[in-house]
C-alpha cells in the first residue's frame, strides 16, 4: 500500500467512523423515549440498518489492511447489538 | 470508495424522531381530553363533559345497535344518569394521522347494583377550538372476557402456602391470573398499578362449609324456629333459589372467594355454572341434596333437600343419582340418637355410600358431631369431615383413621353460637346484633334477622335456649381441644362456617370463625391456609385457586392490617380481587346492599 492509499484509506475511513459513531450516539440517546412512546420496532429497525451498514465497514477495514479501524467499528457494533438485547429484554 | 451511508441514516434517524415528536403531541393532546372526559364524569359534571365533544352534527355515537349522530341529541340525555362508579384502565391511544387520534378504554361501571364492562372508544380530532371528541362509543364485553391486565405494588404477601410474609412484593394479574407475585416480580410498562402500600394480600378466603339452600334465619330452617306462618317455606325456598346472587355478593365482599356448598336443594349443583363467568361471585363446589340418616321433613313437595339413607341400596341410589346429576361431593348427614337411630344401624348404609362415592370418584363428607359417628364416617372413607367432634375427646384411633384417609376437618366452631343468640333474641324481644364490619349484607336478610324480636312469644324458647346452650357449651369445652389435638397431629384443618344456618351469615360470618380457630390454639398463619390453600384442596380446586403463585386465578384479598398477627386483621377489607376483578370495599358494599341486583 502506497502513503497515498494510506492517506485516502485514513481521510475515508475516519469521515465513514465518525458518521457512524453520530448516527449510533443519536440512536441511543433517543432509544428510552421511542420506547415510551411505542415506536420499538422502528427503533428496533434503525438499529438493524446500523449493524448492517457497521458489519460492512468493518470488513472494508479488514480488507483495507486498516486494523485500528476494523476495531474501532467494532467497538461500534458491540455497543449497536447490546442496544438491540436491551430493547429485545423490554 | 467514499459512501454517506452512515450520514443519510442519521438524518433518516432524525427525520423520524420529528415526526414521532409530533406524533406524541397529538397522543398527549388526546390523553389529556381523555382525562378530562373520565374526571367530568365522575365530578357529574355535565359542562364539562360536554364541552369535550364536537359540537357538530357529525358527532358520532356508536353501540351495540349501530351509530347515530349529532350534538344536540347527545346534549339533550347528557348528564341524565350519571354512573355510580367508572373504573376507566388499560386506556389506549394511537395516532392515525396528524391531528386524528383514535383510542380505547377497558370500563367498568356500576349503576346501582348493576354493574357492566367492556370497551370504550373515542376519536378525537385537532379543531380551531383545540382538540374535540369526534366519535364515542362503547360496547359491554361477552360474559367471561377477562379484566384488564393490572399490578398490585408494594404490598406484604401471604400466599396461603404459610411461608414467611414477602414484604415490597408486586403481582402482576394477566387474564384473570397471577403472572407473577414476589419481591422480584417486575411490573411491565403501561400496565394499569394499584400502589398497595401498608396493605396485606392473602389468597381470597375459602368458607368450606356452606349452604345456598339456608337464608342465615329460621325462614330457612323452620325446624328449628317455626316461621312459616309469615315466612312459607315454599316462597322463602323460591326466592333463595332465584336470586343466590344476594349471598354470592356478600361472599365476595367479605373477601370469601370460593365456597362449597356442602348440601341443599337440587339447584345448588347449577350455581357453579350460573356464576362461573361472574366475577362478583365465589367459586361454588356443590354437593347438592344430603343423604341423611334421619328421615327430615324439611323438603319441599316437588324437591327434596334430604334423600333419606335407609339402608344400602338407598345409599348406592342416591350416589349413582347425586353424581349423575353433577355432584362434585356426596354428603352424609350422619345424625344419630342413641334410643332410636344408634350409630349401628346406620353404619352399614354409610358404608354404602363410602364405597359407592369411590366408585364414582366423587369424596365423601360426613356430617358427624359425636365421636362413634365420627369414626364410623372415617371407616367409610370419608374425605372431609364438617362439624367438631363435640361430645368426647378425640381419640388416637379417630387421628390415625383421619390420617390414613388423608381427611380433611372442617371444625365449624361458631354456628351453634348462632342458634342460641336467635333463641335468645327471640325470648329477650330484641333484634340480635350483627357481625358484619364491612356492610356486606344484603337488607332482606338484615330484616328477617332483625324480625327475631318479634317471633310470637308463643314459642317456648326456654328449652330451645337451654339446648343450644349445652351444645354451645360443649363446642368451647371439647371440640376447641380437640381441634387444638389435630392440629398437633398435623391432620388438616380447613375454615368453614356452616354459613346459612341462623345468625351464620353467608359471608361475613367467616371472621369469627377464623378467630374461634385461633382462640382455639391454631396461629394465624395457620388460621390463614386453613382458609386457602388446604380448604381449596378439600374442595379439590387447588390447582386453581387457594394460593398466590403463577399461573393460578386471582384471587385475592387485601386486608389493611396484618392477618399473620392475628386474624382479625382479615376483617379489614380493602380490596377483593376476583378472577382479576379488582374492586374496593366500597364498592363491594354498594354492589352486595343494593336491592335490585341483577340476576345471573
Amino acid at each position: 500500500m502506497t502513503a497515498e492509499d494510506s492517506r485516502a484509506n485514513f481521510a475515508y475511513f475516519s469521515a465513514e467512523y465518525a458518521q457512524a459513531l453520530q448516527a449510533l450516539t443519536a440512536i441511543e440517546n433517543q432509544s428510552s423515549t421511542l420506547l415510551l412512546l411505542g415506536s420499538t420496532e422502528e427503533l428496533r429497525t434503525f438499529i438493524d440498518q446500523f449493524i448492517a451498514m457497521a458489519s460492512r465497514a468493518k470488513a472494508e477495514a479488514e480488507d483495507r489492511e486498516e486494523p485500528d479501524f476494523a476495531e474501532w467499528f467494532n467497538e461500534l457494533l458491540t455497543r449497536a447489538e447490546a442496544l438491540r438485547v436491551e430493547i429485545a429484554q423490554r | 470508495m467514499h459512501t454517506d451511508t452512515f450520514s443519510r441514516l442519521f438524518v433518516g434517524f432524525t427525520l423520524f424522531l420529528a415526526v414521532t415528536a409530533l406524533r406524541a403531541d397529538d397522543v398527549t393532546a388526546a390523553r389529556t381530553v381523555f382525562d378530562q372526559n373520565i374526571d367530568a364524569i365522575h365530578r357529574r359534571d355535565r359542562a364539562a363533559y360536554l364541552a369535550l365533544y364536537l359540537h357538530s352534527p357529525k358527532l358520532v355515537r356508536s353501540g351495540a345497535d349501530g351509530l347515530t349522530t349529532g350534538f344536540d341529541d347527545f346534549a339533550k340525555g347528557a348528564g341524565e344518569n350519571w354512573p355510580d362508579a367508572l373504573d376507566a384502565d388499560d386506556i389506549r391511544l394511537t395516532p392515525v394521522q396528524p391531528g386524528i387520534v383514535y383510542g380505547t378504554y377497558r370500563y367498568r361501571v356500576r349503576y346501582g347494583g348493576e354493574e357492566h364492562s367492556g370497551v370504550s372508544e373515542r376519536l378525537f380530532i385537532k379543531t380551531a377550538d383545540g382538540w374535540k371528541i369526534a366519535l364515542t362509543g362503547a360496547i359491554d364485553a361477552p360474559p367471561g372476557t377477562p379484566p384488564p391486565p393490572r399490578a398490585i405494588a408494594h404490598v406484604t404477601l401471604i400466599d396461603g402456602r404459610g411461608v414467611a410474609p414477602v414484604t415490597n412484593a408486586n403481582i402482576v394479574i394477566r387474564n384473570g391470573k397471577i403472572d407473577c407475585a414476589g419481591a422480584d416480580c417486575a411490573i411491565p410498562n403501561g400496565i394499569d398499578v394499584l400502589d398497595a402500600k401498608g396493605l396485606f394480600v392473602t389468597p381470597g378466603l375459602i368458607d368450606a362449609h356452606v349452604h345456598f339452600s339456608q337464608t342465615g334465619w329460621a325462614d330457612g330452617r323452620p325446624d328449628a324456629l317455626d316461621v312459616r306462618a309469615t315466612h312459607p317455606y315454599e316462597r322463602v325456598e323460591g326466592e333463595l333459589k332465584t336470586n343466590p346472587q344476594r349471598f354470592a355478593r356478600s361472599f365476595l365482599c367479605s373477601g370469601v372467594t370460593s365456597v362449597f356448598d356442602v348440601g341443599g336443594y337440587p339447584w345448588t349443583l347449577q350455581l357453579a355454572e350460573r356464576f362461573a363467568n361472574d366475577t362478583l361471585a365465589p367459586h361454588v363446589v356443590a354437593a347438592g341434596p344430603l343423604l341423611s340418616t334421619l328421615d327430615h321433613w324439611l323438603n319441599l313437595p316437588a324437591e327434596r333437600q334430604f334423600i333419606h339413607l335407609k339402608d344400602e341400596e338407598s345409599g348406592r341410589a342416591g350416589v349413582r343419582y347425586l353424581a349423575a346429576q353433577g355432584a362434585k361431593a356426596v354428603k352424609v348427614w350422619y345424625i344419630v340418637d342413641p334410643a332410636n337411630l344408634p350409630v349401628e344401624a346406620s353404619a352399614a348404609a354409610v358404608n354404602a355410600v363410602g364405597d359407592e362415592a369411590r366408585k364414582s370418584k366423587i369424596p365423601l363428607i360426613v356430617h358427624a358431631t359425636g365421636l362413634a359417628e365420627a369414626k364410623a364416617a372415617l371407616r367409610a372413607g370419608a374425605k372431609v369431615l364438617v362439624h367438631s367432634v363435640d361430645d368426647q375427646p378425640v381419640d388416637d384411633e379417630f387421628i390415625a383413621l383421619a390420617k390414613q384417609n388423608g381427611t380433611t376437618i372442617i371444625p365449624t366452631l361458631t354456628v351453634v353460637g348462632g342458634y342460641l343468640r336467635m333463641f335468645q333474641a327471640v325470648a329477650d324481644r330484641k333484634p340480635p346484633a350483627v357481625d358484619d364490619p364491612n356492610r356486606c349484607v344484603h337488607p332482606s336478610i338484615l330484616a328477617n334477622v332483625a324480625e327475631s324480636a318479634t317471633v310470637p312469644t308463643a314459642i317456648n324458647m326456654a328449652q330451645r335456649i337451654e339446648r343450644a346452650r349445652g351444645r354451645t357449651d360443649r363446642v368451647e369445652r371439647v371440640a376447641r381441644e380437640n381441634l387444638q389435638k389435630l392440629v398437633a397431629a398435623g391432620v388438616p384443618i380447613a375454615t368453614g362456617t356452616d354459613a346459612g344456618n341462623p345468625l351464620t351469615l353467608h359471608g361475613p360470618s367467616i371472621y369469627a370463625e377464623m378467630e374461634a380457630m385461633q382462640a382455639a390454639g391454631m396461629t394465624p398463619m395457620q388460621v390463614i391456609v386453613s382458609s386457602t390453600s388446604v380448604a381449596a384442596k378439600a374442595m379439590g380446586i387447588d390447582d386453581m385457586t387457594g394460593t398466590i403463585e403463577k399461573g393460578k386465578e386471582a384471587d385475592l384479598l387485601l386486608v389493611g392490617a396484618d392477618p399473620s398477627a392475628g386474624a382479625a386483621n382479615l376483617r379489614k377489607v380493602r380490596y377483593v380481587v376476583r378472577a382479576g376483578a379488582l374492586r374496593s370495599i366500597d364498592e363491594l358494599s354498594a354492589l352486595a346492599r343494593n336491592p335490585q341486583q341483577a340476576k345471573p
